[in-house]
């Protein structure tokens, strides 16, 4: 399970391999990177929802996360083509819009429910109610400090582009999500559910961090690695989804080998419980 | 039927211990717990095997909620097997 957190590392440093292009190429090797991970990770959130049943929490959760990702793997895709084989090729304002809108209404919600699936089972959260609350009132302010900014710009620009407002919202609100949902993967450490909530906190960190560098593009206007630095986080942040997802399906369905001879119980006992 | 978990082990340690393997021995230790205290009112060691169904039956909505519903049912169905219910 934790090997899985190679596959992030390995997306952005295939698409840092960008540089070694000439800027036409690299452009369309990183974007080419964003569809097929954007596609990956639908398709995988997909596989992990129907592990579920319909009135299952984490049905939907996963269902918003597979539909987000497959969303804007296809508004990707097409301005790919557009760029390369077909000029002709284009989303129309409207459509493109209304796929940053989605995916971003997508991702928050599903966090969200994920923070909330938790709080229903009813089960503490390590450290004191104030660590708790303290770290989830530090995660927000981080989110306000990130996403003020944009947040400001988008609203100025609001009349012309209402999708990066929804966008810069939308970052906010997962921004804000990531020490809700690093609590109950601290709190499972050593479980294999961990991995899947470790992975959604961590692909949300890499969207903080893909934030902070995008704000900070102007100043380094001209320098190519900078805009490929960013293309790389964002698919860093991209394929942790992917992570998460191919965590929850394990953990699903990884235990009963592991358990069923005495061996391995007693294994267990000494890993549990030391 | 024969017994996965060894006799010596408590009832609660078996449910903690297979939950472990999901949900880590920090939140499986918890949730016995709380349940134990929620359903019998009283300490998650001092559940009998008798009492085990109920605790199960009681730790669903938690598993439910964090596995889906087979899974949830599958972990139930791996606990009784294990102490021979």
């Amino acid at each position: 399970m934790k090997r899985l957190a190679y596959i992030p590392l390995l997306f952005g440093l295939l698409s840092l391999a960008g540089l070694l292009y000439t800027p036409e190429l690299a452009s369309v090797w990183m974007r080419s990177l964003l569809v097929a991970a954007c596609f990956l990770t639908g398709i995988s959130a997909f596989m992990t929802t129907a592990r579920f049943s319909a009135g299952d929490r984490l049905f939907v959760c996963w269902l918003m996360i597979g539909a987000a990702y497959v969303v804007s793997g296809v508004r990707h895709g097409v301005r790919l083509l557009g760029t390369t084989v077909m000029p002709s090729l284009a989303l129309p304002d409207l459509a493109a819009n209304a796929m940053i809108i989605a995916q971003n209404a997508l991702i928050a919600l599903s966090l969200l429910l994920f923070v909330l699936a938790w709080r229903a089972t009813g089960l503490a959260m390590p450290g004191s109610r104030f660590a708790q609350l303290g770290s989830i009132v530090a995660g927000v302010a981080v989110a306000i400090v990130v996403g003020g900014y944009p947040l400001l710009k988008g609203l100025q620009a609001s009349a012309t582009n209402p999708a990066l407002v929804i966008s810069t919202i939308g970052d906010m609100i997962g921004i804000a999500l990531i020490v809700p949902l690093a609590l109950p993967a601290l709190a499972m450490r050593g479980g294999l559910l961990m991995h899947t909530w470790m992975y959604l906190a961590a692909s949300e960190v890499a969207w903080l961090l893909y934030d902070i560098w995008w704000a900070l593009q102007p100043m380094m206007e001209g320098v190519r690695s900078g805009s490929a630095l960013l293309e790389a986080i964002r698919v860093v942040a991209i394929t942790f989804a992917f992570a998460a997802s191919v965590a929850q399906r394990r953990g699903l369905v990884g235990v009963r080998q592991d358990f069923d001879s005495t061996t391995s119980w007693n294994a267990a006992s000494e890993v549990s419980w030391r | 039927m024969t017994l996965n978990a060894p006799e010596t082990l408590l009832p609660a340690e078996v449910v903690r211990m297979r939950l472990a393997q999901y949900l880590g021995p920090f939140t499986s230790k918890n949730a016995v717990q709380m349940i134990a205290k929620q359903a019998f009112s009283t300490d998650a060691d001092s559940i009998t095997r008798t009492q085990v169904p109920t605790l199960i039956e009681a730790l669903g909505p938690t598993l439910r909620t964090l596995l889906g519903k087979a899974g949830a049912e599958r972990v139930a169905e791996e606990i009784r097997k294990e102490l021979g219910l």
